[in-house]
């Protein structure tokens, strides 16, 4: 007899969520544009997830799709050019279902974002202490001055100098790495659970880049926010991210752990850029070494192939590259879309 | 003695007027570059680093004589340069071509990528005219362009293809020396790779040199024999690409080694690696420029400008005080190394070779 | 802040010197002079030496110049020669009619323009932004006249809602005074009505673009908020530079439709002048005018300025 066995609940029962269930969920994204010569997709089948406390880096080029899938993760995209379909679940909640309104409580709130350009991302008429005041006004209610106070506090937890006196300064008195602190202690005054962040380092000199790459880290363990960070730059995504999805002409076409990432890419895009990096390399005698290159240029959205959209720029294709290739399990927590997977059985 | 340098500048010193008064006078100036001396060797890369606002593309404006300098000489091959001489000036500015960063503002939208590859053998009448397509075929190859694209608009050509335009039309003039001013910042890695090489290839092909601006360290690395480091309109230390870039001397160039991130998964903690912003080049501080972020700052830092000079052990020249008495720099830190499966696969993949 | 609009009062001098020089200049320049134009088809030329020693023609040039300034500036502006009236008197009798008109098709230009302007860059390619491009192509398109003709044809001789002509002022009743300038207030109105709107939209369409917009859609402002509060704020004030440069294309638009509906403002006194050679009033009206259109722009300046932070240190 098992008496006591009965009385324990299943597993999956046990009060776990943070745990059992990310923080977001999206599964087969989709985004169309609605052009002249009809819809164009710029975001195809692209499924993600970040648990909390976590960073999920989202790694392409230009036109790969990845500022595009940030926006519709935030709604942010144009209702009337744009559909999105698929589903984003936040905390189990399918955020493609809800109306205008109610995106819009979440925004800035539960989910927030910043952007590439903190030169042009801040309201050039108002104070910054006010642009922070207004989304923990228009989120948290209660009076101007404490949501004032809170600007201020915010800001001195970016690390701005003199807070009180800064949140009284226009925009264009503050340097770029000033005002992306602005941008982050707007985008945290209401301690979302998402951060999105658009190339947030982009524009930034790089000793201003790590600061605020550190700051970020510091506040993501402060508060167990979930990030993703969208960046071009794999040494960024290295040195910040625990997840790692490759982008390419609009689908997610590798995901893994960082570590797996750079250590044993599972798609040829992904080989290919780590290879393209250009980095301290040995000079035998003198010579100067060439970079390896990827051959060729991106497909234009109109111009996709149908099978694997690599095929066209990639060494080890085989006929079968003619067939649109799935995402499939490659390893423990690790997802590639290549009809040529493992690839180490290539350099055997 | 060797052979007289391609370009040498001699303490080269330019301000701007960012502010006036009622009746119109200055009141206010940037010192975009401050009394800074470098020279560039024929087949040689010299680096230009430092972050925006440093003064480093006014200083390779100057060298090329673009904008005139306040104070300070340019040599050609050891001639100076008179910048009240036409002659001069059509001189150098045919011998030393600028390629910039952004290739959609840099061609005119009008002219075709032939016409604007062709419009320098006509200006400095190089070619007859009869040779004109020829020699615009020519180069267009060169730089990897097809031929018969000649006919095609800058808008019909990706962001690549359109610095391959703009290096081909650098290229027409026949220069020695190009000054690069952050060619390959708006590119894609894929692409950047391409067009590093290409000018890697041009310069053991022509016996081209180049000034080359950048602010990625890891693409400095790539293409530089000898780096020198900005900071506020000075240079604070020169020397060649290893021993700046792999033992840096000055704190500030340290700061800007150890804050390069790097293609090594595990996230950093510990804190960045220089604090605070940079200064108002309208007031920058006194003394060393740098002692308002730097760790080892003391009173004469304060007071006096350090001078560019080598430390005891020889080596690259830092502008600091402490230059000699520093603890050694913490190595920079690899990007990591691929396995030897993850090599030969990279090998392969990058040979075109189909396993 | 003052110290900017302080250079820009000091660069007002030079401004205005020149100004009054172009203005004295052009008369002298034209063919036939005051003395002329007095004496008579029939006049000996004796008499007309006489007339131009009498009214001083006959000193050189920039003593001339250098006289009508220092009466100028002493508030003397000449005396109409045919009117024969003091030309100062002649333009504070006619200042108000103008002002009325010009300030009322101004109001309505704006209001007009911005509300279109902002509602057709929000409603970007739906029926409501073709009906306002539409309109605004209209109304830059249709000449002052036959609008004016028409108006008259429907509100005055159809529905005899409004007078066709005549200028009641403003102290024989508000509405009186109102309604004898609304029709030709519109009337002049239209065009600028359209230039303001075409100006607003693409303005608009350029913030709604724009990075900090997008921001503020991130926070989770309402569209209205982020419309009103940081699209338009920031699209509105080159829309403030460009009223002012209107208003100096209101100022000779007026003179057209105060002969259509024969108000007795600035318009119908520099054409009589005009024919009449009557040097002085010209001038004085010119200058009048100029002056006005000047410190309109001094305003819209300070306006600017005003909104603009990185303007306002």
């Amino acid at each position: 007899m098992m008496p006591r066995a009965a009385v324990l609940p299943p597993p999956d029962f046990l009060p776990e969520p943070d745990m059992a269930e990310p923080l977001i969920e999206v599964q087969n994204l989709a985004v169309d544009f609605l052009s002249a010569e009809g819809p164009l997709r710029a975001v195809d089948d692209v499924s993600l997830s970040v648990e909390r406390g976590r960073t999920l880096g989202i790694v392409g080029e230009s036109g790969s799709g990845k500022s595009v899938t940030s926006l519709a993760l935030m709604g942010l995209l144009p209702r009337r050019s744009a559909r999105v379909s698929g589903s984003v679940r936040l905390d189990g909640r399918e955020l493609l279902d809800l109306p205008e309104t109610a995106l819009r409580d979440l925004r800035g709130d539960v989910i927030s974002m910043i952007f590439q350009e903190p030169m042009t991302s801040l309201n050039p008429a108002y104070r910054v202490g006010d642009q922070i005041a207004e989304a923990v006004e228009r989120h948290r209610g209660g009076n101007a001055a404490a949501a004032w106070t809170r600007a201020v506090e915010m800001l001195r937890r970016v690390g701005v100098p003199s807070p009180e006196l800064r949140a009284r300064d226009y925009p264009h008195r503050l340097s770029g790495g000033m005002r992306q602190r602005v941008m982050i202690a707007m985008a945290l005054a209401c301690d979302p659970d998402l951060l999105i962040a658009d190339e947030p380092t982009t524009a930034l000199d790089v000793t201003i880049q790590a600061q605020i790459l550190h700051l970020m880290g510091e506040l993501q363990r402060e508060a167990g926010t979930g990030i993703i960070l969208v960046s071009h730059d794999l040494s960024v995504i290295a040195e910040t991210c625990d997840e790692v999805a490759v982008m390419y002409a609009g689908q997610v076409v590798e995901r893994a752990p960082v570590a797996a990432i750079f250590e044993a890419p599972e798609h040829p895009y992904t080989l290919g850029l780590l290879g393209a990096l250009p980095a301290r390399r040995a000079r035998a005698g003198g010579a100067r070494q060439r970079l390896p290159v990827i051959p060729g240029t991106v497909p234009q959205l109109h111009e996709m192939p149908r099978g694997c959209r690599f095929q066209g720029r990639c060494p080890f294709r085989i006929a079968r590259c003619a067939e649109p290739p799935p995402m499939e399990p490659v390893g423990p927590g690790r997802e590639s879309r290549c009809w040529r997977t493992p690839l180490e059985a290539l350099a055997a | 003695m060797s052979a007289p340098q391609v370009i040498r500048a001699e303490g080269l010193s330019k301000s701007f007027v960012v502010g006036r008064d009622l009746l119109g006078r200055p009141t206010r100036r940037v010192r975009a570059v401050d009394d800074v001396s470098l020279s560039v060797g024929a087949r040689e890369t010299l680096a230009l680093v430092g972050e925006s606002g440093c003064g480093k593309s006014t200083l390779g404006r100057m060298v090329m004589c673009l904008i005139p300098p306040d104070h300070g000489t340019v040599e050609m091959h050891g001639q100076p340069v008179s910048h009240r001489s036409e002659r001069d000036l059509r001189q150098v500015r045919r011998k030393a071509q600028l390629v910039f960063q952004d290739p959609y503002s840099a061609l005119n939208p009008r002219m075709t990528a032939g016409q604007l590859i062709g419009e320098p053998l006509m200006l400095h009448d190089l070619v007859p005219r009869a040779d004109r397509a020829a020699r615009v075929a020519e180069l267009m190859e060169a730089v990897g362009l097809a031929a018969p694209q000649a006919d095609r608009y800058p808008h019909e050509f990706s962001g690549g293809q359109r610095q391959r335009i703009v290096i081909a039309r650098a290229l027409a003039a026949e220069p020695e020396i190009i000054v690069c001013d952050e060619p390959v910042s708006a590119l894609d890695v894929s692409v950047q790779s391409q067009i590093l090489n290409l000018l890697v290839d041009l310069q053991e092909r022509l016996g081209l040199s180049y000034l080359f601006i950048s602010h990625d360290l890891g693409v400095v690395q790539q293409m530089a024999d000898r780096v020198a480091v900005m900071y506020l309109g000075r240079i604070v230390e020169i020397g060649t690409a290893a021993e700046v870039l792999d033992a840096p001397r000055h704190p500030y160039t340290r700061a800007l080694v150890a804050s390069a991130p790097v293609a090594r998964p595990g996230k950093r903690r510990g804190s960045p690696p220089v604090e605070g912003d940079l200064p108002s080049p309208v007031a920058p501080p006194p003394g060393c420029h740098f002692h308002t972020r730097c760790p080892f700052a003391e009173d004469i830092c304060r007071r006096e400008v350090p001078a560019l000079i080598s430390g005891e052990a020889g080596g690259a020249a830092a502008a600091c005080h402490f230059r000699d008495s520093l603890p050694p720099a913490e190595p920079p830190r690899p990007a990591a190394t691929p396995s030897p499966a993850l090599a030969r696969l990279m090998t392969a993949f990058h040979a075109g070779s189909v396993p | 802040m003052s110290r900017i609009i302080l250079r820009r009062l000091m660069e007002l001098v030079p401004t205005l010197l020149i100004l009054s020089v172009v203005i004295f200049g052009l008369q002298r320049l034209l063919p036939g002079d005051a003395a002329l134009a007095m004496a008579g088809e029939d006049a000996t030329p004796e008499l007309i030496a006489s007339l131009r020693a009498q009214y001083g023609l006959d000193r050189p040039l920039p003593v001339q110049y250098l006289d009508w300034l220092g009466s100028v500036l002493q508030g003397d502006l000449g005396r109409s020669l045919r009117l024969n009236a003091p030309v100062g008197q002649l333009l504070i009798d006619r200042l108000p009619v103008t002002l009325q008109l010009a300030l009322m098709s101004m109001l309505f230009a704006l209001a007009i323009g911005l509300t279109t302007g902002v509602i057709s860059a929000v409603k970007r390619d739906t029926r409501w932004d073709h009906a306002a491009n539409v309109s605004a192509l209209i109304g830059i398109s249709v000449p002052n006249f036959w609008l004016g003709i028409m108006m008259i044809l429907v509100f005055s001789v159809g529905l005899g809602w409004l007078p066709a002509s005549g200028f009641t002022p403003l102290s024989e009743g508000l509405w009186p005074g109102l309604r004898s300038t609304l029709m030709p207030a519109i009337v002049l109105g239209t065009a600028i009505a359209a230039i303001i709107m075409r100006h607003t939209r693409s303005a608009m369409l350029q913030t709604l673009d724009s990075d900090y917009v997008r921001t503020a859609r991130a926070k989770g402002l309402t569209e209205r908020r982020v419309v009103i509060r940081h699209a338009m704020r920031n699209a509105l004030t080159p829309v403030i530079t460009l009223t002012a440069l209107e208003f100096g294309a209101l100022m000779s638009g007026a003179i057209l439709t105060e002969s259509i509906f024969n108000l007795p403002g600035f318009g119908k006194l520099i054409v009589d002048a005009v024919y009449n050679r009557d040097y002085e009033v010209v001038q004085g009206v010119v200058l009048v005018t100029a002056l006005i259109f000047v410190f309109v722009n001094l305003l819209a300046d300070i306006g600017y300025i005003l909104a603009n932070p990185r303007l306002r240190e």
